[in-house]
Parts: structure tokens; sequence; C-alpha cells
């Protein structure tokens, strides 16, 4: 456990609106011995207003080491009758019984970031009874055209040539990278803009736009995406600057242009934005027109901007072929094993039997390197 | 890829095969990977492939990428050729290169047959941010 996730996990309960709406929500959802599944538990900050809101029993899933001091927590404040803590990825985990309420923050910057899309919609398929409850249940997904100084340096660096060298390829990888920032209201050349809703269990790709103009004169760096969660029919939870129920620890994601754009209010400022929330493949494209009629287009994606390992691309080299099948197979050759302690030979085996055209060499770093990510989570890779 | 950008070499001719905005190119070493956004599948690229795309992505029209590849490569201008040409019509088969133009619109997946979960929020949007200097 680093300091700063320790740093991180005190600032969600120093957080009195997160924690005031979590638990006007978990009051307004959760039944009289009701089960509840605190999912990426953490410190065990919800499962503990679950059980002030009524659940019989909470099981709190944690991946991270800190879940051993969430046990020591439990058991300090005699909640180890109702609340039971287990280590590991709850898309691992097997219940006799599904549970009726889900509860859960790894809402991220824009919801998917963190992955909550992904876990909990394998949470929904096979962890919830079918008229079960999440926590949030909802997402609204709203964008806004920002300036954003930290992001606008960040990127601009790579381009400055310092002594003379040419960083133009981290250039490109740094424009091409979602950051997280702290956006203030000031930060805003616009106002944000619902772009749509999309249920907590929904994991497949979604697409969000804006079509909006600028309010205040500044420098567009980009377009940042941000969140009105549902907690319950009547408790909501933000990220959007100025919201009244706004989270006081939370960023939002921006989207970066390559370059910042002088914009006046009037300018038109167009953005689309498509997440994967599985394989977290995420694309903008961002169109800013002047008053004048001038023209500014930029086309970005997270595969541009990530660092990856070369071998995984290069199962099937020499001609256009699609990799994924390779991939796909050695996924799900891996998740049907029991997690720890993989056959890595024979996973290699069953895919080379389903692939023979691919090298073993090739294959076995490509299962190799699934198996270390897996073992690392927080998820399942997916190509 | 911003409008303009200094790095072309200049764009194809009207119908002429090119990369389309929803295929993005990275490079790994010698080779060159490029996914379609569209389906979210990966191809890989090397040897004379990868120059190709190379000369493709900046812009090359296929006849100057031939003429670039030609000065290159120790090949018979023609066997290069047709090399080329059966590459092509295989990358345009797979939807990697288009003879459409690529336009200047917002987006890159407006096509793309994504999910039509994402439903018109009827939550209100926040008031506007009030306006002042940053």
């Amino acid at each position: 456990v680093s300091a700063g996730e320790l740093t991180e996990h005190l600032q969600y309960w120093q957080d009195d609106v997160k924690v005031d709406r979590y638990r006007r929500a978990l009051v307004e959802v959760v039944r009289p011995g009701d089960t509840v599944l605190d999912l990426g538990s953490g410190t065990g900050l919800l499962g503990m207003l679950a059980v002030e809101a009524g659940a019989g029993r909470v099981l709190a899933v944690e991946n991270g080491a800190i879940s051993t001091v969430t046990a020591e927590v439990v058991e300090r404040n005699h909640l180890d009758e109702r609340i039971e803590v287990r280590q590991g990825l709850s898309t691992t985990l097997d219940l006799d019984e599904p549970v009726d309420v889900v509860v859960g923050d790894q809402i991220g910057g824009f919801v998917f970031s963190a992955g909550v899309l992904r876990f909990y919609a394998d949470a929904s398929r096979r962890l919830l009874r079918p008229e079960g409850t999440f926590v949030p249940g909802s997402f609204d997904l709203l964008l806004a055209p920002v300036q954003h100084q930290a992001s606008r340096d960040a990127i601009d660096g790579w381009a400055s040539a310092p002594f003379g060298y040419d960083l133009g390829p981290f250039h490109e990888r740094a424009q091409n990278l979602v950051r997280y920032v702290v956006l203030d209201e000031d930060s805003l050349l616009g106002t944000p803009q619902a772009c749509g809703t999309v249920a907590a269990h929904d994991d497949r790709r979604f697409r969000a736009t804006l079509d909006t103009h600028v309010t205040t004169d500044g420098r567009l760096d980009g377009v940042a995406g941000m969140f009105v969660g549902h907690l319950s029919p009547s408790v909501t939870l933000s990220n959007v600057p100025g919201h009244p129920d706004r989270l006081q620890h939370r960023w939002q994601d921006l989207f970066p242009l390559g370059r910042g754009i002088d914009v006046v209010a009037g300018d038109r400022v167009e953005a689309e934005v498509v997440v994967n929330p599985v394989s977290y493949l995420t694309s903008w494209s961002i169109r800013v027109t002047s008053r004048a009629g001038h023209v500014h287009l930029e086309d970005h994606s997270t595969f541009e901007g990530a660092l990856f390992d070369p071998a995984w691309f290069r199962i099937a080299a020499g001609r256009p072929v699609a990799i994924d099948g390779v991939a796909r197979s050695a996924c799900r050759v891996i998740a049907d094993g029991e997690g720890a302690g993989v056959d890595t030979a024979a996973v290699v085996a069953a895919v080379r039997a389903e692939h023979p055209g691919a090298s073993a060499g090739q294959v076995d770093r490509l299962v190799r390197s699934l198996v270390t990510l897996l073992a690392d989570g927080p998820g399942e890779p997916q190509a | 890829v911003t409008e303009g950008d200094p790095s072309s070499a200049g764009a194809p001719p009207p119908g002429a095969p090119r990369v389309p905005r929803h295929v993005r190119t990275r490079r790994t070493g010698d080779d060159v990977v490029v996914v379609d956004l569209h389906t979210e599948r990966y191809y890989g690229l090397d040897g004379v492939g990868a120059d190709l795309w190379r000369l493709l992505v900046s812009g090359h029209p296929i006849p100057a990428a031939v003429d670039q590849l030609g000065r290159r490569y120790d090949v018979d201008t023609e066997v290069l050729r047709e090399d080329v040409d059966g590459l092509v019509a295989t990358l345009l088969d797979r939807g990697l290169l288009t003879d459409d133009d690529p336009g200047t619109g917002v987006g890159l997946c407006p096509a793309v047959p994504i999910a039509t979960h994402l439903e018109v929020a009827t939550a209100a949007a926040p008031e506007p941010a009030q306006e002042g200097s940053r």
C-alpha cells in the first residue's frame, strides 16, 4: 500500500458530499436483511454505510492489498459478523446466492476510466439477482470545451526541442492520451452539454457527441468528459464543476487537442468521443469553427498514445491479418483456467491448436504478457 | 491529424486510394500496426508493406509511393507495381484504404454500428459557468 493510495482513500472518507449521497442512496435502496456486494471496496466505506442502512450481510471485494487492512478495520469495529472482506477481482468471484444490491464507486472521471462498466456488467450477469439494484444505476454523460494550462504544458513541452533534441515521437504520444484533470468553473469555455445516459451494467461501446458554442474567450485545450451519476431514484452525485452534488475529490477526463486553439465567444466546437469500456480503446475528434469560418480539425486515439509491447502485433507478421482472433483465444483459454497458477504451456498449446499458423514463440510471448497483466489487474485485457 | 498538417506530402488526387481517418497508425520499430476504429481490428505490416503504408499515410499517391519504393529496393519496377497493386487491393478490401474523400467533418466513427443504447439524457445540464477571467 503506497502513501499516495492511502491518501486517496482518506480523501474518500473526508469527502462529505460523497459520504452523504451514498448514505442517503443506500438508505433508500437497501431493505432490512439485504445482501450487498461492495464492489472494489477499498477501505470498506460503502460496505459500512450499507450496514448502517440495514444490510444483513456485506461482501466487500477488493483486489488491492489494502483489503487486508480493511479486514482489520472491520474487526476492530465489531462488524466482522456482517462484513466479509475478500481479496480478488469480482470477475473471479462465484457466489452460492446472488446479492440484492451492488454498490461501487469506480466511476473515474467519465465513468469508464476506472473500469466500472465492465465489472458492473459482469456482476449484473453473474452476481446480482435479476431484480436487484445497482448503486449507482446509471450515468448521464456530459462534454464541455475547456482550457487547462497544466495539460497544455504537458503536451507542448515535448514540442519545445529541449537542448536542441527533437522529441516529436513523445509529442505525438502525449496528445493521444486521455488526461485526468481537476477542473473548476473557470476552466469551462462553454456549458457542459448532456450527451447521453449509460446504464451502469452496460459495457458496450458508446459514442458521446458535443455541438456547442464557446461562451467565454480563451484557449481551447480540449474537451472534458464528466458525469452525473444516479445513485438511487432521488440521489445524484457528480464531478461537473459547479454541480450541487459535486464530489470534492474527483477529476474529469480531458480529451486533448494537440495544440491549443484561441477561441472567442460564439465559436463553434464539435466533438465526438467513442469509448470501449472493455478494451479501453478511446478515440476523439474535435472540430473548431471560428465565427470567421476557419476550421481546425484534429483526430486522436489512445491507440496512438499508449505504450505497448510490439510482440502483441507480430503474431502473423508479414501480411495484413487480424490478430484479435489469437489474442482473444488466449484471453478465453486463460479465463477458463482457475486464475491463479495458470499453466502457460497448456494455454500456448491450446491457442496454437486454434491458430496453427501462428508461431509458438510469438504465441508464448503473447500468452505470458496476458498472464502477467491478469495477475496485476485491474482486469482482463481484451484485444 | 490536423488539417493542413505540414508533414503531409500532399493529398492524393480525388478518387485515389487513401487511408481513411478512422484507420490509425503506429510504428513498432520497422513495422507498422494499424487499427480500424470501426471494427477494433488490428493489422500488422512489415517490410515493403510497412514502407508503402508510411508513404500512403504521409499523403503520397500510389504512383509516387511506387517510385519511392523503387528507389529504396533493388527490384524490377513492374514486379514492384504488381505487388503494390495486390497489396492495395487487399487493403481496400479490408477497408484500410478507401477511395472516399476523408472530409473535414467531426467524428471518426459516425457510421459505426455502435449500440444505440446511449439515450438522450433526462437530467438537466448544470447552469452555465460564470463568465470571467481564468
